[in-house]
């Protein structure tokens, strides 16, 4: 069982250092750019407040374990966190699961510079080329390599990584605030 | 190629990736990464492939998280020029 949440953090001000809960700071002070750590930390305080709402659970208490990839988990509660653009995502389980969101205007950001589909394998870049809507199969397809990777606990790793990774996910289509347009996958 | 020259190309990828208005010329050898960019999965991704069209090398093994610093990426841009 999981379950999936998202938050717009569009209005939400910056966070300093000391304003983050102790057990969660070691999580959140290895993004050194200010908007990536605004939304890491934004997505634990979150991750908390669904934590104590919906499942009972008071993260303060509990310590925080890492797999041997370094993600973190808590005793029989599974989570993932991912950000993209002004949003955050958030899947909990009751076993392994990986998330990624990602706002399409990045993925276009790249998209529109040389080279950048080579992530895909042979059978997507067919793919890509039938969609009607290329933008969001890209985004797609990234979005669920990532969530599959990031289940396993590793993350994205090597271009080989992605273009061998396959299984299935669930994917959901969001709108922040701006109207802007993010594709999230979850694997389970 | 020297370090200057490895430097020149590198800094042509990161003007073209470039959106958060940094100032590409102050980059140096150890300059951080994140620092500079915030790079996401999706531009560490688009980097390395951007460095094996642009130094014909082979990075599809690499682990491109464990990049910190320019120095990082000068460094293994010459190792694996030296071995082709």
């Amino acid at each position: 069982m999981w379950k999936v949440y998202c938050f717009d953090i569009t209005d939400e001000k910056e966070l300093a250092i000391k304003d983050i809960p102790s057990n969660i700071r070691k999580f959140v002070q290895k993004y050194k750019q200010p908007n990536a750590r605004k939304l890491s930390c934004y997505s634990w305080i979150y991750l908390e407040q669904v934590l104590q709402k919906e499942w009972k659970i008071n993260l303060e208490e509990k310590t925080i374990l890492q797999n041997k990839n370094g993600k973190p988990y808590i005793d029989g509660i599974y989570f993932n966190l991912s950000h993209s653009g002004n949003m955050i995502a958030i899947v909990i389980g009751t076993c392994e699961v990986g998330i990624d969101i990602e706002a399409e205007s990045n993925m276009k950001k790249y998209w529109d510079l040389k080279y950048f589909s080579e992530w895909l394998n042979e059978e997507e870049i067919v793919e890509l080329n039938k969609a009607e809507n290329q933008l969001e199969y890209l985004t797609k397809a990234w979005t669920k390599k990532e969530a599959l990777l990031k289940k396993k606990g590793v993350g994205i790793q090597s271009t080989a990584d992605m273009r061998s990774v396959q299984g299935e996910v669930t994917t959901y289509l969001k709108k922040d605030k701006n109207k802007e347009t993010y594709i999230v996958s979850i694997a389970s | 190629m020297s370090d200057e020259e490895i430097m020149g190309k590198l800094i042509e990828i990161f003007q073209l990736m470039n959106d958060k208005n940094v100032d590409v010329s102050q980059i140096t050898m150890e300059s951080n990464l994140s620092s500079i960019f915030g790079l996401d999965s999706v531009g560490l991704i688009y980097m390395a492939i951007a460095i094996e069209k642009n130094f014909d090398i082979d990075m599809s093994d690499v682990k491109v998280n464990t990049f910190q610093t320019v120095a990082n990426i000068v460094n293994f841009i010459k190792e694996r020029l030296n071995c082709n």
